[in-house]
């Protein structure tokens, strides 16, 4: 079976937007550390690939590299990529029945005042824009940093608002050219990243070190008062990487020696 | 100068970890503040510059997205910083919020995390002195 490989993408996304570049202000991480990835933590980082053959000195399978990328101030990765969705709507149906209690109670009360007040708790999802580079647009409900919609009597202030996570929008350079890597945008039934991820395969019968540049589209935050609501402005910047490909050869992280059939352990 | 919102990303190397039986080597933190004066991003040793009144957010992400992570407590002097364990609502995922009590000034203030990985009954935490801080002196 193939070896997967996760690159993990990490942007400071307001700090890169600031720079103009994603360099030192992007972390990266995989996770062949035991196996001699460099760069751990830095924009530099340098991918161990190990298995041009098995340990038994048969020509090993490719590997495949999976890439995620998110912000350091975008909510984590782990909620459903929905999440938006989710909020917005338990605040629309608190809302709908704010509003019901407010219809209940006109019938009962002579006071405008009260229903002005009843009124005045009914809060809804500040909405923004997401231009996308096709030119189209998409709507999104404001989160918080702790995932709570903003409330659209509130302005929102771009250090409260979490962060849209940057979108991975393809893979070229060397090592795609020389056809080292394959790489592919694959759907997925888990819903991290819209059910859609970047994948690559390897071709680990070529020990070198190969450089790729990942595409990158960042998003920046516009909160204009003369705009009917936020936007979220697309900024396309690029991300070098390496693969370090070796003739070192794949190892059974369960046996310590070469993949194939696994001993036959006690009986638990 | 305004209290600010924080963001502190902790990544855990899950598998790494539990296979070599300690967190060394396996951890590491970023945070939103590299402008306002933070050093070591990307390091174990994140140290974070502060002002009294900030509120920090601590989420933990997994180097495999299959493996689970949790932050179990965040270990700091409570007279610098007030930890509170929160949950996005209608999920189980948590993050840590603290809200700065004392600006730590030229003092560095050092933390501690402590995790849940995977099937793992108990929690690990880091070894000193090598720990993430908190300093004053946020631009």
């Amino acid at each position: 079976m193939a070896q997967q490989l996760g690159i993990v993408i990490i942007i400071d996304v307001e700090a890169a937007l600031r720079a103009g570049s994603l360099e030192g202000c992007t972390y990266c991480f995989d996770n062949a550390g035991p196996f001699g990835t460099t760069g751990m933590g830095t924009d530099k980082l340098v991918s161990a690939i190990r298995g041009t053959y098995w340990q038994d000195g048969s020509q090993a399978s490719e590997h495949v590299l999976n890439f995620v990328a998110t912000g350091v101030s975008s909510l984590p990765i782990t909620l459903p990529r929905d999440y938006q969705h989710h909020r917005a709507r338990l605040l629309e149906l608190a809302t709908l029945s704010a509003a019901r209690a407010v219809a209940g109670g006109a019938a009962r009360s002579k006071a405008v005042a009260d229903i002005r007040t009843a009124l005045a708790h009914i809060k809804v999802p500040q909405l923004s824009t997401i231009k996308l580079p096709s030119g189209h647009q998409i709507e999104h409900a404001l989160l918080n940093h702790f995932g709570e919609p903003v409330s659209a009597d509130a302005t929102p202030d771009t250090s409260r608002v979490a962060q849209l996570p940057p979108v991975i929008t393809g893979v070229t350079g060397e090592a795609v050219e020389k056809g080292i890597i394959f790489p592919a945008q694959y759907g997925s039934p888990d819903l991290v990243n819209g059910g859609w991820y970047w994948s690559a395969t390897v071709a680990t019968a070529t020990p070198k070190v190969w450089s790729y540049t990942l595409h990158l589209l960042l998003h920046r935050f516009i909160n204009d008062p003369a705009s009917p609501e936020p936007r979220w402005e697309p900024v396309p910047l690029t991300l070098d990487g390496k693969l370090n490909i070796t003739s070192k050869p794949m190892r059974n992280g369960f046996t310590g020696g070469g993949t194939g059939f696994l001993p036959i352990g006690m009986s638990y | 100068m305004s209290a600010n919102q924080l963001r502190i990303v902790v990544v855990v190397d899950v598998v790494g970890a539990v296979a070599a039986e300690t967190l060394d080597g396996s951890v590491w933190l970023m945070d939103s503040n590299k402008s306002g004066g933070s050093t070591n991003e990307g390091t174990r040793q994140l140290q974070t510059t502060v002002r009294k009144g900030d509120q920090l957010i601590w989420t933990t992400m997994s180097l495999e997205c299959e493996a689970f992570a949790a932050i179990d407590a965040i270990e700091i002097d409570p007279a610098y910083c007030e930890v509170t364990r929160g949950v996005y609502e209608g999920t189980d995922i948590s993050y840590w919020l603290g809200k700065v009590k004392k600006d730590p000034g030229d003092a560095v203030v050092p933390y501690n995390v402590h995790f849940k990985l995977g099937s793992r009954p108990g929690a690990v935490s880091m070894s000193g002195p090598n720990l993430p801080a908190i300093t004053g002196g946020r631009t």
